[in-house]
């Protein structure tokens, strides 16, 4: 087992003119779950094919444990994936797919067939050995695709959207036991995913991406409560957090007809007349007073109920989402007016979108 | 399925008569296309004698074997049958072989002048094989090698059909299961020989059977190179024996030359039609 | 640097025996061949023949022999591929269309590919057999017996259009497999299009217009070179069928008396190299429209 770290790697397409991923600095501790998130095109999958050694790396190095693996082949790295469709040999056996590492590095048959077997155990996979990929459901071929990664016992796991072909339910079911299977067997993961769901259940830590870039890298808790940028503050969380630009006044920002006070350390870091505000949809409150808004449409989920509504700010509609109490709320078409409290809103600079607060 | 679409659909025909219309359509061309082989079988069973009189009949008239067991007794056609066989499959062995591998490599490896190099291979697919001949004949005539396998087999190995044929199935297998061998440890060599060889099987069969009809059936350049009897191929073999079944003395003779000649493709037409067709519809782009 | 090199080490080796066998047997011999239509060589063995440039060339254009070729090939070309292509589209379309028994016919049809040209040629010989009254046989004795008599005919042995008779076997031979051409072209096109066809009011000949035909186009275009690349192959027919007849005279034909029984490479030569360019006129096109849609 060992730590991986990403020093200034840099991927660029030839023939692109931005790089797929820009300097990536990241340090991922042995045992760690390191969850690599963001929408698509953000480099996630190029940083995780870089870290196998399927990508060149055209700037910067890559390091497994304290060696520099930056141009080692992905053979000689130490390193098992799970890919997004399998990508398990048709023309073999769940036994022989599993095997098929070990057989190459030259493990004794017997050997092999007795690791096989145990992470066939662990998997639940002992009755499908003998079967081909093609007369497997497709859950099936996923815990196949994990015994493959898990029979090498490699220094670290590499895993590419690996849920993404279940149905929700299934995922839902797989994404505890391969957060509880990592934990077991201690190994240190990168994960690749573009749901944030997952990302937040499944990680130790949380890396978020977007066009190449590294915009931030916490805990799951600390991602949620304090995001560094608004790209991170609407990334996560469902539903995503009501973003909006409200003008600075004297003692905090205008809400409405009432100020959201805001200290003057913040606000003095603000490069315009203006911040980002940012509220999670849970820390609204309906109240007399405050930033007035139209319910458009009420969803009631059983344990939650959310508003969806507009309101005008500076001449502009933004749409809000407010959670609420599911039996105990206003209707479609009430005009309502919101609150928040100081602690707990997020403030951004409305240009460069950095955290001020 | 079919009824409930075609209750919509506004055509003149009723689905059931349309079926009808069809299938009696797809009978009558069924028959044409099956009678000259009927005809030749018909022909090779019926005795020489009796021929002479009537070749018109559908059924062997005088039924005998003796046609046959003198094709494959008699003359040289036993031999020619072998010659077919033993360059027909080496010919077969090697294009798949050489096929594969640079399948592998156009569609998977990049180099530089792949752009220009693999338009020359499809481009050879197209060549007639008159634009070579006479070169090839004078260059085997220099080297005093005419009349051997070798010569019989070296020309035709060289099948950009093949090379076109597992790029696009190579090309189509995922990228991943590539990658994942390559995760897994293996050298670009063991990746194509474990991994994406074993995934071609299907291809590989079509283009097996496919080299091996062309093969088989190939009757110029046997008819150039092979001029002693000995080294004749089944095909120039019979096209030998033409000239005397003018008088049709001889004519189910010579129809059971035709079925011993075609009995071992039709055979394997039988077995891998499955395959041959999947083939046909790899080598036209169209899959 | 050390990684990429080794990169292309494996390539060339997997590429070079393909390449090399091409480049000799195919390109390599194109260009002697060339270079002997240059010359005036006769006979075997012959090391002092001189460089004449393109007379041959032309005197080949002046040629009433080689006229009668061009002619034969045109016609022989043009309704071999015309009517291959028609039954093939035909039949496939027949077969798509939900049929009971769809695998026999497509074996009947696929059939007479697996049988070589001379066979074919042996067998329908007797089939097209010209002679008249007593000695009425093959297909002109089944037309006498279903009373077609106005198709019984003369076959290859018709003065000046024999090359129609010869385009007959062919075609037998050649339309199962356009049909399995056109077939998985067919039913690589998704039901939902036909669907949605189906739903924007379409008709079903109308969908074969409209939206089937212009989605078959690339495996047709496919169809037709394979088809002229085989229609080269017609010697093999004639040479079974009817011998060597001026009458049924094609290039190849006129190309392989004039080298191998009259030892004339030189003009053999030349026959080859106009071979070659009919043939480039198809395909030279062809190439360059695939190749602008394939990526490699």
């Amino acid at each position: 087992m060992a730590s991986v770290k990403f020093d200034k790697s840099t991927r660029m397409y030839p023939g692109g003119t931005k790089p797929a991923v820009d300097q990536l600095e990241l340090e991922i501790a042995d045992g760690e779950f390191l969850v690599l998130v963001g929408p698509s095109g953000c480099g996630k999958s190029t940083s995780l094919r870089m870290l196998a050694g399927l990508e060149e790396v055209n700037d910067g190095a890559i390091y497994i444990g304290d060696r520099d693996v930056t141009d080692v082949a992905p053979k000689d790295r130490d390193i098992a994936m799970v890919f997004q469709n399998y990508a398990l040999y048709p023309h073999m056996t769940v036994a022989e797919n599993m095997g098929f590492a070990l057989k190459i590095a030259g493990v004794p048959k017997e050997e092999r067939a007795e690791r096989v077997l145990e992470a066939a155990r662990l998997l639940d996979l002992e009755d499908y050995l003998s079967r081909k990929p093609k007369a497997l459901s497709g859950g099936q071929r996923q815990r196949v695709a994990m015994g493959r990664a898990i029979v090498r016992k490699p220094q670290v796991f590499l895993m590419d959207e690996p849920l993404s072909n279940l149905d929700a339910k299934l995922r839902v079911q797989t994404r505890t036991q391969i957060a509880s299977l990592q934990k077991r067997l201690g190994v240190t993961t990168v994960y690749v995913t573009h749901d944030q769901v997952e990302a937040m259940t499944m990680g130790d830590r949380v890396a978020v991406l977007k066009d190449g870039l590294l915009q931030q890298v916490a805990s799951p808790r600390e991602l949620y409560d304090r995001p560094a940028n608004v790209f991170v503050a609407g990334f996560i969380g469902s539903p995503a957090m009501n973003l909006m630009q409200l003008p600075i006044v004297e003692g905090g920002v205008q809400f409405g007809d009432v100020v959201l006070p805001v200290g003057k350390d913040v606000l003095d870091k603000a490069s315009g007349p203006k911040v980002t505000v940012g509220i999670r949809p849970e820390k609204f409150e309906v109240s007399e007073h405050g930033l007035p808004a139209t319910i458009d449409l009420v969803e009631e989920l059983g344990s939650d109920g959310f508003l969806y509504g507009r309101s005008q700010i500076e001449g502009a509609d933004v749409n809000l989402i407010i959670r609420t109490d599911p039996h105990d709320h206003p209707m479609a078409g009430d005009q309502i007016h919101l609150r928040s409290t100081a602690e707990e809103v997020h403030i951004f600079d409305t240009e460069s979108g950095e955290r001020l607060n | 399925m079919s009824q409930v679409t075609a209750k919509q659909t506004p055509f003149l025909l009723k689905p059931r008569v349309k079926q009808t219309l069809f299938l009696s359509l797809l009978s009558v061309f069924a028959a044409i296309w099956i009678l000259p082989l009927i005809w030749m079988f018909s022909l090779a069973f019926s005795s020489n004698e009796a021929l002479q009189l009537n070749t018109n009949s559908l059924t062997p008239i005088d039924p005998t074997v003796s046609n046959l067991v003198g094709v494959i007794q008699g003359g040289l056609t036993p031999r020619w049958m072998l010659n077919s066989v033993i360059v027909t499959g080496f010919t077969t062995l090697f294009t798949l072989v050489l096929s594969a591998m640079a399948g592998y490599a156009f569609a998977r490896i990049p180099f530089r002048g792949k752009k220009i190099i693999y338009p020359l291979v499809l481009a050879g697919l197209m060549v007639p094989r008159e634009a070579m001949f006479i070169p090839l004949f004078l260059m085997f005539a220099e080297a005093d090698y005419h009349n051997t396998y070798e010569a019989l087999m070296l020309p035709r190995i060289a099948a950009p059909l093949g090379v076109f044929i597992m790029t696009q199935f190579m090309a189509a297998i995922p990228m991943e299961i590539e990658e994942a061998s390559r995760v897994d440890g293996a050298s670009r060599w063991r990746t194509f020989w474990s991994v994406m060889m074993p995934m071609s099987v299907p291809a590989m069969t079509a283009l097996g059977i496919f080299t091996y009809i062309l093969t088989w059936n190939d009757f110029l350049w046997p008819l150039v190179s092979a001029t002693q009897r000995e080294m004749f191929t089944i095909t120039t073999g019979l096209a030998s024996l033409q000239g005397n079944f003018a008088q049709a003395t001889e004519l189910g003779s010579l129809m059971a030359r035709g079925v011993v000649a075609s009995l071992p493709l039709l055979i394997l037409f039988f077995i891998f039609q499955k395959q041959l067709v999947r083939g046909i519809s790899i080598g036209s782009g169209g899959k | 640097m050390i990684k990429s090199m080794r990169r292309h080490w494996l390539s060339i080796a997997l590429i070079s025996p393909s390449l090399i066998l091409l480049g000799v047997f195919v390109y390599g011999f194109i260009g002697l061949n060339i270079n002997i239509s240059l010359t005036d060589e006769v006979g075997l063995n012959n090391n002092d023949a001189n460089f004449i440039g393109f007379e041959n060339y032309i005197k080949l254009l002046d040629d009433p022999r080689f006229h009668i070729d061009i002619f034969n090939t045109i016609v022989f070309s043009l309704t071999f591929i015309g009517v291959t292509l028609a039954l093939g589209l035909g039949l496939a379309i027949l077969i798509d269309s939900k049929i009971p028994a769809e695998g026999f016919f497509r074996s009947v049809y696929l059939l007479p590919m697996a049988v070589s040209f001379i066979v074919t040629g042996v067998v329908w010989r007797w089939l097209m057999n010209p002679a008249t009254g007593e000695r009425t046989s093959g297909l002109n004795l089944l037309f006498d017996v279903m009373g077609l008599d106005f198709l019984i005919n003369q076959w290859h042995l018709t003065p000046t259009w024999g090359m129609l008779g010869i385009a007959v076997p062919a075609i037998w031979q050649m339309s199962g497999y356009t049909m399995a051409l056109f077939l998985a072209g067919l039913r690589g096109i998704p039901e939902e299009v036909k669907e949605a066809a189906r739903m924007d009011g379409a008709t079903e000949f109308g969908i074969y217009r409209r939206v089937i035909m212009p989605m078959l186009k690339p495996v047709a275009l496919s169809a037709v070179v394979i088809l002229a690349h085989i229609s080269l192959k017609v010697f093999d027919l004639i040479i079974a069928i009817a011998g060597k007849q001026i009458a049924l005279d094609v290039p190849a034909i006129y190309m392989w008396q004039t080298t191998f029984d009259a030892y004339n490479f030189a003009r053999g030569a030349t026959l080859a190299t106009y071979i070659l360019i009919s043939v480039a006129l198809f395909v030279i096109p062809y190439l360059i429209v695939t190749n602008r849609k394939e990526k490699v």
